[in-house]
């Protein structure tokens, strides 16, 4: 899942709270610029217990959970491997916890949407529909997304994934293009989860995907090889698959705020073409 | 020349002589359960075989549905699948002996008779050219509703959901005198929502997967019918395969297909917890109603067995081995 764009924009949010402890501005914008994946591995569970601090010392600072809610997901997702299921649970969870907390600061309606059904949901969803709101509700959508993944085995769990569909598709109604069609990333993985034969559509997650590759406009490459696994895959299309990985790879890694997340993204990329015969 | 044959041994040693790729379907995604225990099942034989033996997967569906695949078999562009039974039934029709409507009560009736009926029912694969490698259950499908359903009448006059293109089951809906709703599985979701349809027959994993259980009330706690998949490899494919590698083959499989199964277990209790967890009511029935309805279930399966779905001989069994069980 589109866990890695999480990272990014947390760097951002997180300095955003540094700033009140006087940490340098000029850091954020090193380590989202970095293409060094290794010493951001490294050093990001510093920052983990930086932004719980924070939280603890800020209590009603939106931001900060904001922040925390972010960077706890991202480093779940994309740092912590697969085979330490406990600790992606548990960080994954405390970054869902940090996600309601922050809507909750932003707006005392949405303090109860834990518990609301998917219904009641899609009927309160409508009330935050300002540009405001979409950090809130790009955050707990892509973080309740994540927390679903992770839990996969859990079937009370994977029961919500309709909320977060539902809190991502809000993201998309408001802006279609926000974090340079990572909502629309995020709708597209869901829908490709299945095949046709169990349930799946993937013509459906084409059109998220496709929409999320015009808002990314060549310089969010996390999108091109998500398409490529969570969908040339599903579909055994290879000619796409790996048309789409040679197109992150041959765009250039090196955007502004996203040069960490593309090089990621690369990473990935040449992993995928290097099993793409072994798959299809 | 010498130096010629010593290569021509060499290269000979580095490739494996009479190199087989298996080439098996299943419409589990890649990343699921079953794919990763088919995959590592597959990495083991070919280890074992000295890559003798290599597996290649076409997983989601991509080869097409249940009669495509078994085309592509008989051609040999694909050599196995793992596949829901009923696909097969026309070449082993005893085989949906445990599919027969209302049969089992609960999960330890499915494992007593399976105890006894397995080697049976695998047996007729085997005659029917397949080399299989033990039955993996899917779980049991109940009827979920908006009303609750205490008994047939109650569940006839629901908006019911059956998939298309599953002609075991149009047939139990018919013998039961239910007027189904054909629709793919995609869009029931969708029909739930606009009440084109109000009441399903499946299993809890697939309710709580595909959304479902948000637009349902009720779950009868009568398995309406207990489903399962087995892995079949074409045994024409297998002709030039050694002894010594088909024992790892089966080895491996086998021990695949008990995982999934397992697994399939666990899935299936937890997702029914889960469901009632969820506010979907479980519905249980009265003595009174259970024989009434069981009553019409066995009418309903003689009627199968005379249309042929299978056989009275292993259904007796079956009844046989229950009889033996309830009466404990």
């Amino acid at each position: 899942m589109a866990l890695a764009k999480y990272l990014f924009c947390s760097f951002a949010l997180l300095m955003a709270g540094c700033a009140t402890m006087q940490l340098p501005q000029n850091l954020s914008t090193a380590v989202l610029d970095s293409d060094d994946l290794q010493t951001v591995s490294d050093g990001l569970p510093s920052y983990l217990l930086l932004v719980d601090a924070l939280t603890l010392t800020y209590p009603k600072n939106e931001q900060l959970q904001l922040t925390a809610a972010s960077l706890n997901s991202a480093y779940a997702g994309v740092f912590i491997p697969e085979n330490q299921s406990t600790r992606r649970k548990q960080m994954s969870l405390k970054a869902l916890q940090y996600a309601f907390d922050a809507f909750c600061l932003h707006d005392k309606n949405a303090c109860a949407l834990r518990e609301l059904d998917i219904e009641a949901l899609a009927q309160e969803l409508p009330r935050w529909n300002k540009e405001k709101d979409l950090p809130f509700l790009y955050t707990l959508g892509t973080a309740w997304a994540s927390y679903i993944q992770v839990n996969s085995d859990d079937w009370l769990v994977i029961a919500e994934l309709g909320k977060a569909e539902a809190i991502l598709k809000q993201v998309v109604a408001l802006q279609p293009d926000y974090e340079l069609g990572t909502a629309q990333l995020y709708l597209g993985v869901m829908n490709s989860i299945l095949p046709p034969s169990l349930g799946g559509k993937p013509d459906v997650a084409r059109d998220y995907y496709e929409a999320a590759l015009q808002a990314g406009d060549g310089k969010n490459l996390i999108i091109y090889v998500y398409y490529a696994s969570n969908f040339a895959r599903l579909i055994f299309d290879q000619e796409l698959h790996d048309s789409l990985l040679n197109t992150a790879l041959n765009l250039e890694a090196d955007v502004p705020g996203y040069t960490l997340q593309n090089t990621f993204a690369q990473k990935l990329a040449r992993d995928l073409l290097a099993t793409s015969n072994d798959y299809f | 020349m010498r130096s010629f044959i010593v290569a021509m041994l060499f290269i000979a040693m580095l490739a494996p002589a009479q190199a087989l790729t298996l080439k098996i379907s299943t419409e589990y995604p890649d990343g699921n359960f079953v794919l990763k225990e088919l995959r590592q099942a597959g990495d083991d034989v070919e280890k074992r075989t000295d890559g003798r033996i290599r597996f290649k997967f076409y997983p989601g569906g991509v080869m097409g549905n249940a009669a495509a695949v078994l085309r592509k078999i008989r051609i040999g562009q694909l050599h196995g699948a793992f596949i829901q039974s009923g696909a097969l039934a026309n070449l082993n029709p005893d085989s949906q002996v445990l599919n027969a409507p209302l049969l089992f009560r609960n999960f330890e009736e499915v494992d007593i008779v399976r105890a006894q009926l397995d080697s049976e029912i695998e047996k007729g694969y085997q005659q029917s050219g397949w080399h299989t490698f033990g039955l993996v259950e899917g779980g049991f499908a109940y009827a979920m509703t908006n009303k609750p359903a205490t008994n047939l009448s109650v569940l006839r006059e629901q908006k019911i959901w059956l998939p298309a293109n599953d002609p075991l089951s149009e047939k139990i809906a018919s013998t039961f005198k239910i007027n189904p709703i054909v629709l793919n599985i995609s869009d029931v979701l969708t029909a739930l929502q606009t009440g084109a349809i109000d009441a399903i027959v499946a299993p809890p994993v697939g309710a709580i997967a595909l959304q479902w259980h948000s637009k349902l009330g009720y779950l009868t706690d009568a398995p309406f019918m207990y489903t399962y998949g087995i892995v079949a490899v074409s045994e024409k494919a297998l002709r030039k395969v050694s002894v010594e590698d088909l024992q790892i083959l089966t080895e491996e499989f086998t021990a695949a297909s008990q995982s999934i199964d397992q697994q399939a277990r666990r899935d299936n209790l937890d997702a029914f917890d889960a469901l009632q967890q969820l506010g979907i009511e479980v519905v249980n029935l009265s003595s009174q109603a259970r024989n009434s309805i069981e009553l019409e279930a066995q009418g309903a399966t003689q009627e199968l067995i005379r249309s042929g779905e299978f056989g009275s001989e292993i259904y007796q069994h079956v009844v046989d081995v229950l009889s033996e069980y309830r009466n404990e």
